[in-house]
């Protein structure tokens, strides 16, 4: 039963330091949507967290239920992957947006990419990451800040931190379980693959926080995925030459494709 | 809907996954008659009942005496909680549907639709009376007993039904829904007044168990400790690390203290600008100010030794008063001593000039 125009979704896994941030920012960005006439709500998928995050969210909950504040919880870990496909379940909008639990969204900008999303019909949305360290009030970097292409293949450089047509997604089976590191880039890999398109919009979506024991830095200090993504989306090595609905695809509300 | 309630540990949910029955249910407006409940039940209220139930006991056996003022809301909630065993509700009260049907059946119906395992869990006696006999002949040894009443309750008939309850079952719980601000709602005397009429009776609104259950509207009502022991478990559920005033508190000292730091670092930007070259050798703010004070204190302890000497020299010396006894006689005696136009009469006046200047006149 969809009530909601867009549902921010925020899988945590024992984030309680970050949690206040990001959940600021969602709620925030939920009263520009509804300024632009639209709805929202703030959907927070606890998996299993032992930090005091659920204790934390019990209170938020109890203050913001009435701004659109949800919590949902997994009684055991089960890992990023499984917590973002329990919030396309659970999701009560036709968009979601997969924000982590460490960074935070632009209010201003989430009805911007809510237009570009309707407008293209694109499975995804992704914009600019601001990419800050701890205790840092400026960003050093900037990440997912080009169009989609064959380089995607060899590198992820868009981050999960995006809007997306929640139908297009569970269509395509949802988030791939076991591979929770590099779960996002597999999923960017099987939208391209399976024909849906993936749209860059030149705005800041977010702010990215660079931690330097995250997940994904130590996953990738040990196996990397290439050769197996390799052999399930390019194993002739013809992808970059095959044809593709999405590639260099930019769009702006109001200007077009550019 | 639910899991079967595992043994001993209390099953506690987000407010969401406890309210989203109820929300299915109520959105379902057309068959639970016109207008508001005269009880509004929040998903926050009913999570409370939830714990409650949950803090109970392993198996519970439930008195739904607000079903009509809450149409409905609150049987359902109860409902959906397996470790609940049994509902009683009364059948005068409730209002009628547009569609003729009692609203106790629209909510079995409901229930049964969605988790058929838990058709027959709720039954219905005449009048409140009725109600609290059935229970009385459904509990088991061991079970615990939950009733759940309307605030309207206090207002109008003094709470009849949680004492008679209450003294049907001495270890009981009952939940008192709707209750509003004291000093704005009559049913805060009201529940008052039972408790010191009451034998033992102790009452705990809910919304003083911790700052985030403000808008909370439920009181717990029970004999002995019962209340502030529930209460306490609820309120734990809502303490966290984080006290917001605090970090309120903490964070706005913190900006003025990098607020004042930057003031600091601003003045002494302004004061090195404004020195002159031979002293621009960059000093810490801090020990120029150090050097400062010592300076203004050695200036003060100059001046204090020369008022002193000063002093002395005026009053104490003891070679001033022979001196100017020479000074006296000289005068009387200028005319042969040093007589006018003399050389020895202007080598005195010239002695006499460097004398003022050594004096300071």
């Amino acid at each position: 039963m969809l009530r909601s125009d867009v549902c921010i979704a925020v899988p945590t896994w024992n984030h309680e330091f970050f949690l206040p941030r990001a959940l600021r920012s969602g709620l925030d960005a939920l009263r520009r949507v509804r300024d632009s006439g639209g709805t929202g709500e703030l959907l927070v998928v606890d998996d299993g967290s032992r930090d005091g995050t659920e204790a934390l969210l019990r209170s938020l909950e109890a203050l913001y239920g009435g701004q659109g504040l949800r919590v949902v919880r997994h009684e055991v870990n089960r890992g990023l992957a499984a917590a973002r496909n329990t919030a396309l379940r659970e999701a009560r909008a036709r968009y979601v947006v997969f924000m982590d639990a460490d960074n935070h969204l632009i209010p201003e900008n989430l009805p911007t990419f809510l237009r570009a999303i309707r407008e293209t019909g694109a499975a995804a949305v992704y914009g600019n990451l601001l990419m800050r360290r701890l205790g840092e009030e400026s960003a050093f970097w900037a990440c997912s800040n080009e169009s989609f292409q064959s380089r995607m293949h060899e590198e992820n450089y868009i981050d999960a931190f995006a809007l997306f047509d929640r139908d297009q997604i569970a269509d395509c089976g949802g988030y791939q379980l076991g591979c929770d590191a590099w779960a996002d880039w597999e999923l960017w890999l099987h939208l391209a693959a399976s024909g849906r398109r993936l749209v860059f919009v030149p705005l800041v979506f977010g702010v990215y926080q660079h931690m330097d024991n995250s997940m994904m830095r130590v996953a990738a200090a040990g196996e990397t995925p290439h050769a197996r993504f390799r052999r399930v989306f390019d194993q002739f090595g013809f992808r970059s030459l095959a044809p593709a609905r999405t590639r260099h695809e930019r769009y702006f509300p109001g200007l077009g494709y550019l | 809907m639910n899991r079967p309630a595992s043994a001993s540990l209390p099953r506690i949910l987000t407010i969401d996954r406890v309210y989203e029955p109820v929300a299915e249910y109520l959105a379902a407006g057309d068959r639970i008659g016109d207008g508001p409940a005269a009880t509004p039940t929040s998903p926050l209220d009913l999570y409370l009942v939830h714990l409650l139930v949950e803090f109970a006991g392993r198996s519970v056996v439930a008195a739904d005496l607000a079903a009509g003022s809450t149409l409905g809301a609150s049987t359902v909630a109860l409902l959906a909680n397996p470790r609940v065993r049994r509902v009683f509700v009364e059948q005068g009260r409730w209002p009628s549907p547009p569609d003729g049907a009692r609203l106790h059946e629209t909510v079995a119906r409901f229930v049964e639709a969605r988790e058929p395992e838990r058709a027959g869990t709720l039954r219905t006696a005449a009048d409140v009376a009725a109600a609290i006999d059935a229970l009385a002949a459904a509990i088991a040894p061991g079970e615990a007993a939950v009733a759940i009443v309307s605030a309207s309750e206090f207002r109008d008939e003094g709470g009849s039904s949680a004492t008679a309850f209450l003294e049907r079952f001495p270890e009981g719980t009952v939940v008192v829904l709707g209750v509003g601000r004291p000093g704005v709602d009559r049913a805060v005397e009201g529940i008052l007044r039972e408790v010191r009429d009451g034998d033992g009776l102790e009452v705990r609104f809910l919304r003083d168990a911790s700052s985030s259950l403000f808008e909370a509207t439920a009181a717990v009502l029970a004999r002995g400790a019962t209340a502030d022991e529930r209460a306490r478990r609820v309120g734990e559920l809502f303490a966290t690390n984080y006290d917001f005033l605090a970090i309120l508190r903490d964070s706005c000292l913190y900006a003025v203290e990098r607020g004042s730091r930057a003031a600091d670092e601003a003045e002494a930007g302004r004061i090195a600008a404004a020195t002159p070259a031979r002293f621009a050798s960059k000093i810490d703010f801090e020990d120029a100010t150090h050097a400062h004070r010592a300076l203004r204190e050695e200036n003060e302890r100059l001046a204090r030794e020369l008022r002193e000497a000063r002093s002395w020299v005026r009053k104490g010396n003891p070679l001033l008063a022979p001196a100017r006894r020479v000074v006296a006689f000289g005068r009387r005696h200028r005319d042969w001593i040093a007589p006018a136009g003399s050389l020895r009469e202007r080598a005195a006046r010239r002695a006499i000039r460097v004398g003022g200047r050594l004096r300071g006149g």
